[in-house]
């Protein structure tokens, strides 16, 4: 979070590549992380695409920093789809490769448990409906409350939370029943 | 409140509690779950694009960054700009003849179209009456204006010349003075025709003499074959219209 957002945006408003790296530091881990949950494996070229579009965009923005963080992951989410469309209109859904992940900074052994764990996160998202990996994806990843989510996703309140009930209740299913360790 | 709202509301909360990150009992699986996806967030954050590199080290000039109002108001303007440009791309003679159809749709629109007030249609109505038969098909012979106080009833074969037997006292009174009345060289449409819708019933005001009604309707028999009262001229009469101009010729 930062903590003088007014006046960072303002400066970005006026092009300042000063706010522009604040606030890039302070959301572009989450736009990867999200943009990865949703099935995107090289995320680098989409991650600068959706910056791009937020800081050429900046002026139109009005709100504060809740309301940004949301307008910032609605753009992602229409980049995302765009990137969909353009690679024949399919979710690539490839197996998780832990050699070709050098994100962890921590031991090897705790980097190929992480990446264990990751991988098979990301086989039980895949296991969901779309609408409610979205929901759950920019519920946990991006730090979105309820009502944050339904307007990126553009439904109701009430809707976002049926999805992520629906979702979770798969999920405790699956777990259940196929007893999966982390 | 009743035991199943209270088990939503617990499982909402307990729920909630789980996207939070915070640990719930009796479910370690989804907690374990959630916690993952939340340490993906700790990952490195990916290498900007040289393009991005480039904003983030350089900044954007302020006129790059589309302001809120300008791209309000852009989506509405566009139109209007096309059009306007491709008005100024025309030459002179493009543009007078965009203007020229501009004004004679308008016009003949506020002829046609019986909505508007009797004080606006019926002068453009006039208008439409002694231009109409410059676009009849079959006319491309040169038009020749006649004068107001010139006859109508002159033969066919003097068609293409002003007809010179103006000794008749049409248009007294009812059709305008100041509109030429012009022949058309096409055959069976021509002046004679014209002469026929004296004996027709229906044909005029009865009041009126023979020529000046012809003159009224420019089109023989366009009154009485399209049934309407104000007789707007039609640029080709129908078959029966035809038949009855032949007893007509001298």
């Amino acid at each position: 979070m930062i903590d003088d957002f007014g006046p960072v945006l303002a400066r970005a408003r006026a092009g300042s590549a000063e706010a522009f790296t604040l606030l890039y530091e302070d959301l572009v881990r989450p736009v990867a992380a999200y943009l990865r949950a949703r099935g995107v494996r090289d995320v680098d070229d989409l991650t600068s695409e959706v910056f791009l579009a937020v800081f050429t965009s900046v002026g139109r923005f009005t709100g504060g920093q809740e309301q940004f963080r949301s307008w910032v992951f609605t753009i992602a989410r229409r980049r995302l789809v765009d990137h969909w469309r353009s690679s024949s209109r399919t979710v690539p859904q490839e197996p998780y490769e832990p050699d070709d992940d050098d994100r962890s900074t921590e031991s090897a052994e705790d980097q190929a448990l992480d990446a264990l764990g990751e991988e098979r996160t990301l086989q039980l998202l895949a296991r969901l409906t779309d609408d409610q990996r979205e929901v759950l994806v920019l519920r946990i990843v991006a730090d979105l409350t309820v009502e944050q989510v339904a307007e990126v996703v553009g439904k109701r309140s009430g809707a976002v939370k049926a999805l992520q009930r629906r979702a979770l209740s798969t999920l405790r299913r699956i777990v259940e029943s196929e007893a999966v360790t982390l | 409140m009743s035991t199943f709202d209270d088990n939503q509301d617990m499982r909402a909360q307990r729920d909630e509690l789980l996207l939070a990150g915070h640990a719930v009992p009796d479910e370690p699986g989804i907690v374990d779950l959630v916690a993952t996806l939340r340490r993906s967030v700790d990952a490195p954050a990916p290498r900007p694009t040289p393009a991005l590199a480039v904003l983030l080290r350089d900044g954007l000039a302020a006129t790059a960054i589309v302001p809120a109002r300008a791209a309000a108001t852009e989506g509405a303007r566009r139109p209007l700009r096309r059009v306007w440009r491709y008005v100024a791309g025309l030459g002179l003679a493009g543009k007078i003849a965009l203007g020229a159809g501009v004004a004679f749709a308008g016009v003949t629109g506020a002829a046609t179209i019986g909505a508007v007030p009797h004080a606006i249609q019926a002068p453009a109505r006039a208008v439409v009456h002694g231009v109409e038969h410059l676009f009849a098909p079959g006319s491309h012979a040169p038009v020749v204006p006649v004068p107001a106080s010139s006859s109508a009833h002159s033969p066919a074969s003097d068609a293409p010349r002003p007809t010179s037997s103006g000794a008749q006292p049409a248009d007294s009174g009812h059709s305008p003075t100041s509109r030429p009345t012009p022949q058309e060289s096409a055959p069976g449409i021509g002046l004679d025709g014209r002469s026929s819708q004296a004996g027709r019933p229906g044909g005029g005001a009865p009041t009126l003499p023979a020529q000046a009604q012809a003159t009224e309707n420019a089109a023989p028999g366009s009154a009485v074959v399209h049934g309407k009262p104000d007789g707007l001229p039609s640029p080709t009469p129908s078959a029966s219209a035809r038949a009855d101009m032949e007893p007509a010729h001298p």
